[in-house]
């Protein structure tokens, strides 16, 4: 199944209660758009119905309904947040189309932030912080995000704060399972250990999110990537994710402060048993170092 | 100090001399060797004479599984019930067996809640699991508790077990995810007693320790270590434990298998420079090749042995041996529990030179020790310090 390849005016013209529409991205399954509603801009996001061919679409349309449940029930600052429409059925030239809006996060992705250089230490710290904080809500729903990278993290453009988007991988461990057989959802550079290992899918938990978040945080604090290093190949990626360990993140850049290397370089531990058994526990280490601000 | 008597067989009043001696903390307590009335007037005179010390219950579940079971007082418990077979712990057996442990524990004036838990011989295997879903079920049960003492979940695993290290890391895994306290970590010891620990099974004990109290910071108290427990005190573990008694310093399921005979333990001296229990005649022959100082251990007991004729000849009553025992075990808690992980294992390395040098100075006195009163164990828990520290890079 593809995203929609509709236009702006197509939303408009179909969707009561929206205008200023514009199109924003496309991705594998969905289409985003940016819109207002009563006078505040939110993201619309828009995905097929119709089952067709393949089953994808069903998928998909699983996938859309955990993600409004997730958004839900995840209240937190640091998660974007759910916009007025919950998932919602439309038909837009003779096809069937599902919709949805969450917050419109006004400011620039973590990835687009890196291409201009690594952030500061304190930065970091914050990145740690509040993106752990919305793990740690997703895990209280006993949910896990799988797909923690820079470009599913924005800084807004207010405050600084650090908002994760994207929770359509979310995988819910009291839920049937929604991947095929044998597809690892995610993005490789960004997976945890455990995460290649289809067998254990049903064992993992908050950790594997959190060892995402420890290669974002290396990553924000070098503008290395920790497994990339040296690798020629995502195959090389793998081995390095699964083997390899990375210099600390003060050794690789040595302007970066080595008050951060050991809350990092646990995050990055192989087994989860070696990381944080709570996000808490992280966040206190991250405290710790001072570079925490009130 | 966190040392604690491992309670059992024989108490009389030794339980009493070694916290009053300030030589322990406080106490697991056995209810196999104390009656349901029994262990509640212990527990309320423990802590009227100690309000500070740390009282534990080892329910001693794990004995339900034996056949046969030379369980004593356990069948008088009400949350026990003996014989239970792997087909009786499934998923709503186990919701049933787990609040009678926990509601029993609550009622008594304990430190700690200690949980249920089955023993094993392979870290992978079903049991394994079904020791998994007895701590996922204690801590939801004592989340329900109104005020009761923290929650340590018990594993208790055959040094076999740790031999491959096959399923640690998975059971490590799982089980560092539970909310919960701590552990009561208790590891079957294959072998009669002695010091000697196979390296690998040593390693990979210091592992599980320093993963959940050191990395994971869960309070963990180490069952029947004996002075091994030096080296896990190192690694991570808050609090260890031994007994008055061979079969309570180094645990056995056969303690609670039908008895097939045996003899009576020949007295054994515990000697710090040494870092094992020697038998009294071994400390008779130091005496006459005139290096029975080198052996010694400092105690205040060892007058005992000092004032009389021969060692062989001293008033070495159990009572006093295992009072000095814990004695010897308070100095190598001195040893192992200061700086961090690197300065306590470095601590525990010289210690183990210091007793290769007196194991070689008695050799040349002419004095070959027998096993288990040999330097075998030296090797061994070198070679373990080694691993362990290769392990955790």
């Amino acid at each position: 199944m593809r995203s929609p390849e509709l236009c702006a005016g197509d939303i408009q013209a179909h969707i009561p209660g929206i205008s200023d529409v514009a199109f924003i991205d496309r991705g594998g399954q969905k289409a985003v758009f940016a819109c207002a509603i009563g006078g505040y801009r939110y993201a619309l996001k828009l995905l097929c119905a119709e089952v067709d061919e393949t089953e994808v679409a069903a998928d998909a349309t699983e996938r859309a309904i955990r993600e409004v449940a997730t958004l839900r029930e995840c209240q937190t600052p640091h998660l974007v947040q759910l916009g007025p429409y919950e998932l919602t059925p439309v038909e837009i030239h003779g096809r069937a189309y599902l919709y949805f809006t969450e917050e419109l996060v006004d400011g620039e992705d973590l990835r687009s932030v890196l291409r201009t250089g690594p952030l500061e230490a304190v930065a970091v710290a914050r990145l740690g912080h509040e993106v752990s904080s919305a793990i740690g809500c997703l895990w209280e729903k006993r949910r896990i995000h799988r797909d923690v990278k820079p470009a599913n993290i924005m800084r807004r453009r207010a405050d600084g704060s650090f908002v994760l988007l994207d929770v359509g991988l979310v995988f819910d461990l009291d839920e049937t399972s929604l991947t095929l057989t044998g597809y690892i959802p995610g993005t490789l550079p960004y997976l945890s250990p455990e995460r290649t290992d289809l067998s254990r899918k049903r064992e993992i938990d908050f950790r594997s999110d959190l060892f995402s978040l420890g290669i974002v945080m290396y990553e924000a604090l070098t503008c290395v990537h920790p497994f990339r290093q040296g690798a020629s190949s995502s195959d090389e990626v793998l081995a390095n994710i699964l083997t390899g360990v990375p210099p600390p993140p003060s050794q690789v850049r040595s302007s970066a402060t080595d008050l951060l290397d050991p809350a990092i370089m646990q995050l990055l531990a192989k087994r989860p048993h070696l990381r944080f058994r709570t996000v808490e526990r992280f966040q206190a280490a991250l405290a710790e170092t001072g570079l925490l601000q009130e | 100090m966190p040392i604690l008597v491992q309670h059992g067989w024989g108490r009389t009043n030794k339980l009493d001399e070694a916290l009053g001696a300030d030589l322990a903390s406080g106490a697991i307590l056995s209810p196999r060797d104390e009656t349901p009335d029994g262990m509640a007037q212990l527990v309320a005179q423990l802590r009227g004479s100690y309000p500070q010390a740390t009282l534990l219950f080892d329910p001693q579940f794990y004995a339900a599984t034996i056949p046969q079971a030379r369980d004593r007082h356990l069948p008088s418990y009400p949350y026990y019930r003996p014989l239970l077979s792997r087909s009786e712990f499934g998923l709503s057996a186990i919701r049933a067996l787990v609040p009678p442990v926990l509601n029993y524990q609550a009622n008594l004036d304990l430190s700690r809640i200690i949980a249920p838990t089955i023993a094993l011989d392979d870290m992978s295997d079903r049991w394994s699991q079904i020791a998994i879903y007895l701590c996922q079920e204690s801590v939801d049960c004592h989340a329900a508790l109104q005020a009761a003492p923290p929650l340590l979940l018990s594993v208790v695993v055959s040094e076999n077990a740790l031999a491959t290290g096959r399923g640690l890391d998975d059971f490590l895994d799982e089980i560092t995810a539970l909310n919960c306290h701590g552990f009561y970590i208790i590891v079957e010891r294959s072998q009669s007693y002695a010091q000697r620990f196979d390296d690998r099974r040593l390693a990979a004990l210091m592992y599980m320790v320093h993963v959940l109290g050191h990395v994971n910071r869960f309070e963990v108290i180490v069952g029947y270590t004996d002075l091994a427990g030096m080296l896990l005190r190192a690694a991570g573990a808050h609090a260890w434990a031994c007994g008055w008694s061979q079969s309570l310093r180094q645990f056995s399921r056969t303690r609670f298998r039908p008895v097939t005979g045996g003899r009576r333990a020949r007295e054994r001296y515990t000697s710090l420079p040494l870092l094992n229990s020697v038998l009294l005649s071994e400390v008779d022959a130091c005496q006459q090749a005139q290096v029975l100082n080198r052996v010694l251990s400092g105690s205040p007991y060892d007058q005992q042995i000092e004032q009389a004729d021969t060692p062989l000849g001293a008033n070495w009553q159990k009572e006093v041996s295992a009072l000095h025992h814990w004695w010897v075990l308070a100095a190598l808690e001195a040893t192992a529990s200061r700086g961090n992980v690197n300065q306590r294992l470095a601590a525990c390395s010289a210690a183990i030179s210091r007793a290769r040098g007196v194991y070689a100075m008695l050799g040349q006195a002419g004095i070959r020790l027998a096993p288990p009163s040999d330097s075998g164990h030296l090797d061994d828990w070198r070679n373990a310090i080694d691993a362990f520290t290769k392990s955790v890079g």
